[in-house]
């Protein structure tokens, strides 16, 4: 029996492109309710590892992983889990806002569509709590009608935010989300994540240190190894992290010194 | 110098003019020498190169060939490719290569007349191009050139480049627009034009004066009748209310004509019987066979079943038959009336001559694409013919067509861009598929013969479900044709479409637990959906045009009756222009120009129509 403290456990995860040993012996845990970060070095394997928690990387034609990947006790990728199911419990948003070419509602309702539910009233109280969640409801209640598209970058992002939501996963994955927003756009969505943290666990990654420190309790840090694999260097509570590593590497990363 | 030679000449000359004046600007300009100046210099190098390579290597290249032939004839006698290829400075040598007269000497045999055309391009070419090397390599360098000049010139060199390739599109988009008008204006100036008609009996003869467009159904079939003979009769009744071939006519001759017509062909009030029998006997029926000596019932089965107007158009074809003599193009219509009218004396004064009950031709302009061409049947007299059952055929095939090669189309391209793994077995289907799509249209005639008309006749003829008559050319089978003819068309359109979709939306669809397939209905169709549906029209425009695979799979060329269903037999719009541009009187070919036109029409109704749809699609799509 697994601590039901914990959202996610990896337990020696591995992750191949190919031949190619992406991710090495990654062993870690998601707390729920938290938020974790993972950082390191750009091609390290963040986003690799990231997409490893809800099978996205089975997308990629040639991508394998290999160890345990525990979602309350049930390993994700045992063979009688299908992917299709692991997504609809651990949702994704996107480095770059990634809205359908759609109209607002229609992005929003599509999850809890796919999954069933038909009923419009159902539907409508749906898009309004998920919009309200992401922040962003006062500023399209009176456009729901109009496409995606024709939302500013930050409001792209909290839509696709609350897509991810709409579908009341419990695991929320974040990858670099603010990378493309400018500065304001970012605070929001630090904001937004911090309100999320209630309901849902989240792991984020980012580039930004500072946003790390900011908004996270746990950070990972990942760094490649002489094989040019990606390892896990440290995990820890976030604090300990920024200001007292155990790891020099963490160390000179953390303060700029590399990378 | 033989023609083919000067022409030769001229475009490699205009060829090295243009290399000197795109070029030289920018050599000129590293040495310190202003670009426009250069052009204008490049240009005249570029001449000078292209007469120099004329006179000097052009004779230089010939005496070369002749010392090869003079060396090869050691070891044999027959060689004597280079026999006519004489060096001589004198002008005007008859059958010497420099070209000084430009006669055209018919009586060269054509290798010659190639190899000698060969020699002076090639000569030309070397010529122009030493030329114009020398000047870019040998010109002084005004000493050292300062870092702004340096960048002035250079960039003026480069403007003036752009400026001239500009000059270059400018000149292939007049050139490509011009030719199209030229294609346009000589269908049209076919399809309006002046006609010179005579009448074979005047219509007034017929009606004591009235005109026949006062005159009611029954006179105007008893009149019909009246004028034409009794077997001629029979005939009009079998193409237009019987509607069956001549085989088939013959083999039911016997049968009671109110049976082989159907019951709601026969008018309420006419006996089916012979009139007048001896009452003793059994009763005859009236059948095809003795329908050729009852002019009255003919009258009345005619008059039943056709409209006044189609009565009108029959009495003309069949009685007045008005024909045209001749035909003048629009052109000459306007610029030289005088002209026609002197031609036109003179046809009429000779055939008068020849023929004494000959009605005077009148000057009539006629446009021969008019509403009744689109409205009227075909007919086999290009005066009174319409296209009416082929569009009907054309519509009805690309409409049976796009309804098979859509979501065929559509459904082959998701697998193969979605579903399909990369193994050999995929990459030689994709790989035929692309290959398919250069096939020559002749090929899938030919195809379309052996499946859909012969193995397969007894479901393209409709027979297993108790329709048509028992013949594989049909819509169908022509529908299906021409949709396995655009299939690789609109599955590679598709795919592109498909492709173009951005990978980051599959992902966010995939994100929130959508399965494939909810992926692809939701998300990659409808994105990929104006490319599809662009790609599609476009290949039903290309279906719409073929002629060939028409012609194998067996469309009529002359049929009377309207398609009326995927079996029946038809004809389509350029099996027509094929077939009436084959005929040989001018009229012939006007009606082929009109059809022409129909045609374009049709391609641009569709074009448009894929237009509009893509642009809603998009505005859905929220893309402006
Ligand atoms: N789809 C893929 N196919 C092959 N190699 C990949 C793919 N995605 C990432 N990689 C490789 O995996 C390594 C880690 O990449 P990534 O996880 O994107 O790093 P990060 O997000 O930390 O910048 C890099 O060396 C990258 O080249
Ligand atoms: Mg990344």
């Amino acid at each position: 029996m697994g601590n039901s403290n914990y959202a996610l456990q990896a337990k020696n995860l591995n992750i191949y492109y190919g031949e190619f040993r992406a991710v090495t012996d990654v062993s870690m845990v998601v707390e729920r309710h938290k938020i974790t970060a993972l950082i390191g070095p750009s091609g390290c394997g963040k986003s690799t590892l990231l997409r490893s928690f809800n099978r996205m990387n089975d997308l990629v034609p040639g991508a394998r992983v290999e160890g345990e990947l525990l979602f309350q006790d049930q390993n994700l990728y045992s063979p009688f889990v299908d992917a299709v199911e692991v997504r609809r419990r651990i949702g994704m948003v996107f480095q770059k806002p990634n809205p359908f070419p759609k109209p607002i509602y229609e992005n929003v309702a599509f999850g809890p569509k796919v999954q069933g539910i038909r009923k419009k009233s159902q539907l409508d109280d749906i898009v309004e709590r998920s919009l309200r969640k992401a922040a962003l409801w006062d500023e399209v209640k009176d456009k729901l009608k109009k496409s995606g598209l024709e939302l500013s970058g930050g409001q792209q992002q909290r839509l696709c935010i609350a897509r991810a939501i709409a579908v009341e996963p419990e695991v929320l994955l974040m990858d670099e989300p603010c990378s493309a927003l400018d500065p304001i756009a970012t605070l929001r969505i630090e904001e937004l994540m911090r309100e999320l943290q209630e309901q849902y666990t989240i792991v984020i990654v980012t580039h930004n240190m500072q946003q790390a420190a900011r908004v996270s309790d746990y950070t990972a840090f990942m760094m490649v190894n002489d094989k040019r694999s990606g390892e896990l260097v440290e995990f820890d509570m976030t604090e300990k992290i920024f200001t007292n590593p155990a790891d020099t590497r963490t160390e000179d990363y953390v303060t700029g010194r590399f990378g | 110098m033989n023609h083919v030679a000067f022409l030769n000449w001229l475009l490699v000359s205009l060829y090295l003019v243009d290399v000197g004046i795109l070029s030289t600007p920018i050599a000129v300009a590293r040495k310190g020498y202003s670009p426009r100046l250069g052009s204008v210099i490049g240009a005249g190098a570029g001449l000078i190169g292209a007469l120099a390579g004329l006179f000097i290597f052009t004779p230089l290249l010939g005496l070369v060939l002749q010392l090869l032939q003079a060396i090869l004839g050691v070891f044999s006698d027959n060689i004597h490719f280079a026999d006519d290829l004489k060096i001589s400075f004198s002008l005007g040598a008859g059958q010497n290569i420099l070209p000084i007269k430009f006669d055209i000497e018919a009586d060269v045999p054509r290798d010659i007349a190639f190899l000698r055309s060969l020699v002076v391009g090639v000569g030309t070419y070397i010529g122009g191009m030493i030329l114009l090397n020398l000047l870019w390599r040998f010109i002084p360098s005004q000493g050292a050139v300062t870092e702004a000049t340096a960048l002035r010139y250079n960039t003026i060199a480069r403007q003036v480049r752009g400026r001239i390739l500009q000059a270059h599109f400018m000149v292939a988009i007049v050139i490509a627009i011009t030719v199209l008008m030229a294609l346009m204006w000589n269908i049209i100036k076919g399809t309006f034009t002046m006609t010179a008609v005579s009448n074979t009996v005047a219509p007034e003869s017929l009606t004591d004066g009235r005109s026949l467009g006062d005159i009611e159904e029954p006179e105007l079939a008893q009149i019909l009748v009246g004028n034409i003979s009794g077997n001629r009769g029979r005939q009009l009744i079998q193409d237009y209310v019987w509607g069956v071939g001549d085989a088939e006519a013959r083999d039911r001759k016997s049968e009671p004509l109110v049976e082989a017509l159907g019951k709601g062909n026969w008018p309420e009030d006419l006996s089916v019987y012979v009139p007048n029998q001896d009452p003793s006997q059994e009763p005859e029926y009236i059948t095809y066979q003795n329908l050729s000596k009852q002019p009255d019932v003919v009258a009345a089965i005619l008059s039943y079943n056709l409209t006044t107007s189609d009565l009108e158009t029959l009495v003309t074809a069949e009685v007045v038959q008005p024909f045209v003599v001749a035909t003048w193009t629009l052109d000459r219509t306007l610029l030289d009336y005088k002209g026609i009218e002197k031609e036109l004396d003179v046809i009429n004064n000779s055939r008068r001559e020849s023929d004494p009950d000959w009605n005077d031709a009148r000057l009539q302009f006629r446009s021969w694409l008019s509403l009744n061409f689109v409205t009227q049947r075909l007919n086999a007299a290009p005066e009174l013919t319409g296209m009416r059952n082929a569009i009907l055929g054309s519509l009805l095939m690309i409409s049976i067509t796009a309804l098979f090669a859509f979501p065929i189309g559509i459904g082959a391209a998701i697998y193969l861009e979605e579903y399909a793994n990369d193994n050999w077995i995929n990459r030689i289907i994709q790989t035929n598929i692309d290959n398919l799509a250069g096939v020559p249209s002749i090929i899938y005639g030919l195809l379309g013969l052996a499946v859909f008309v012969r193995t397969m006749r007894p479901i393209t003829s409709g027979e297993v479900f108790g329709l048509g008559q028992g013949n594989g050319n049909t819509v169908l089978s022509a529908a299906l044709t021409m949709g396995l003819l655009i299939l690789p068309l609109i599955i590679i359109n598709a795919q592109e479409a498909i492709q173009a979709v951005q990978p980051s939306i599959r992902q966010a669809s995939f994100g929130l637990g959508a399965t494939k397939w909810q992926t692809v209905w939701n998300h990659v169709l409808p994105y990929a959906m104006p490319g599809i549906l662009t790609g599609t029209i476009l290949a039903i425009s290309r279906a719409v045009g073929e002629t060939a695979p028409l012609v194998v799979v067996g469309a009529s060329a002359f049929i009377l009756k309207d398609p009326s269903g995927p079996f029946s037999r038809f004809t389509a719009l350029p099996i027509q222009i094929y077939s009436w541009t084959e005929q040989p009187r001018d009229a012939d070919k006007a009606v082929a120009a009109a059809a022409i036109i129909l045609l374009l029409a049709l391609l641009l109704t569709l074009n448009s129509i894929a237009i509009l749809l893509r642009n809603r699609f998009e505005r859905n799509l929220g893309r402006h």
